[in-house]
């Protein structure tokens, strides 16, 4: 009797038993899966490696400052390779402690930072307050214009002033070689001798400047010599006044000095 | 008839599960509580990995079986190993050493997730490596176990499933006791039966 009921309520209730072990068997899982792995903190790390710059700052580690000194834009009327050429000034209180680079950009119309790379070329590195010319062979008519970075490793770039190279005027675009090259030799030896010309007279008055520095310079220690002795020898009138001729002469001088700067002030 | 010999049956084999789940279950909490450490599944832990740093070897969300090392074998890793090691406090991570050096104050490993396109930044010293990686990996599975742990997990997992389960039984007893009632009502049919 209490058997047969125990195996009815048995049979009746199965699916209540049978759901009963499934819903067991799922927290069983759960709590070993979570039980076995709760003290792993085995995340991975995923560590990139950004290709990218970052910059904290600008530095002028060599303290030099390029600039191009050369005014204006360029007009140059050729139609075959011709050197074209600009100035660069280091206004930095340092000088440059490695040779510099440039890159020259060409576009046919138009505006030739926006154009492209035509060709490279280096310079030798420029004291401060000291300026260079930068060279290059142009071989063809268009827009030129000279690219130079501030510091080798950095983006800053400095433009130069466009060049222009027209094929006009008469002149004719497509010589042959030969002509061209006679042409080519003609010129450079034109340009050669009028290089050398401008050369010698730069050196010339290189020259005259310097002697006027060093009359100055020589006047002035007597100046001093003089000044000394009036220190000493206070009761020498005579020496006074000689002093006060030889200031005279010294704001003179001085005067000259100023304009000799002047003068090189505007040769630059 | 035939329904009913496949319940039986399927019955059986829910009640074997169950009963080596919960024999199982008490044998690792058992030992891990003896061994005071970490709980293990026959020498090696298991560690859920959340990451693809690893990828393909090991797939994010798998879990991975490491055997820990004794103290004296840490120094002895070679390069290609995959191991865990403890970056920071409470931080491990199993990554391929792709370098090792020997300094006066013992081995250096260098680590790279084979995902990853540099190696770890900094070196990992023999002693923070815990355990080696055995290469067997569970697939999926650390996506359940991380949900399980989470608070939304712990309510979809257990919770969700006991007030069903607590529901269902309150309407087996319901049903029980009308039943009990319909006996009452019909004293006649008892000593049939």
């Amino acid at each position: 009797m209490r058997q047969s009921r125990l195996r009815k309520f048995k049979t009746k209730y199965r699916w209540f038993w049978f759901t009963t072990k499934i819903v067991l068997i799922w927290y069983a899982l759960i709590f070993s899966t979570t039980y076995l792995t709760s003290n792993t903190a085995a995340v991975f790390t995923n560590s990139e490696e950004s290709s990218g710059k970052i910059e904290a700052g600008f530095w002028e580690p060599e303290e030099f400052v390029l600039e191009f000194t050369t005014k204006g834009n360029q007009n140059i009327d050729a139609c075959k390779s011709i050197e074209i050429k600009t100035i660069v000034k280091n206004n930095g209180p340092g000088d440059m402690n490695e040779n510099g680079s440039f890159e020259v950009y060409y576009i046919a119309k138009g505006n030739p930072t926006k154009g492209a790379k035509d060709g490279v070329g280096t310079f030798e590195s420029i004291e401060s307050g000291k300026s260079t010319e930068l060279t290059y062979k142009a071989s063809k008519p268009g827009r030129y214009a000279f690219l130079i970075y501030q510091q080798s490793d950095s983006n800053l770039k400095l433009w130069s002033k466009e060049i222009r190279i027209d094929c006009g005027s008469g002149q004719e675009p497509n010589k042959s070689d030969q002509e061209v090259k006679e042409d080519e030799s003609i010129v450079t030896d034109e340009q050669q001798g009028e290089n050398t010309d401008t050369l010698n007279e730069a050196v010339e008055n290189t020259e005259a400047h310097e002697n006027a520095k060093e009359d100055l310079e020589t006047k002035e220690e007597v100046v001093e010599n003089n000044e000394n002795n009036t220190e000493t020898s206070e009761e020498e009138i005579e020496n006074e006044t000689n002093t006060e001729k030889e200031e005279e002469e010294i704001e003179e001088l001085e005067g000259i000095e100023d304009e000799t700067i002047t003068e090189e002030g505007g040769g630059n | 008839m035939k329904k009913k010999t496949v319940f039986k049956w399927l019955n059986r084999f829910v009640t074997g599960v169950l009963m080596i789940l919960l024999i199982g279950v008490a044998f690792l909490a058992v030992t891990a509580k003896l061994t005071g450490g970490d709980p293990q599944v026959f020498g090696y832990q298991l560690k859920t990995v959340l990451s693809g740093s690893m990828e393909p070897d090991i797939q994010t969300g798998s879990v991975i079986a490491v055997k820990p090392i004794a103290d004296e074998q840490r120094g002895d890793l070679k390069k290609g190993d995959v191991i865990t090691f403890m970056e920071s406090e409470d931080k491990l991570v199993t990554h391929r050493i792709v370098d090792s050096k020997t300094t006066g104050n013992g081995v250096i490993y260098t680590t790279k997730g084979d995902n990853n396109n540099a190696a770890d930044s900094s070196p990992v010293l023999a002693e923070n490596v815990v355990a080696v990686y055995s290469g067997v990996t569970i697939p999926y599975v650390g996506y359940i176990s991380s949900f399980a742990q989470s608070p939304n997990g712990s309510i979809a997992f257990l919770i969700v499933p006991g007030l069903l389960m607590l529901g269902y039984s309150g309407f087996t007893i319901w049903r029980a006791i009308r039943e009990l009632d319909d006996q009452k009502n019909k004293p006649v049919d008892v000593p049939n039966s």
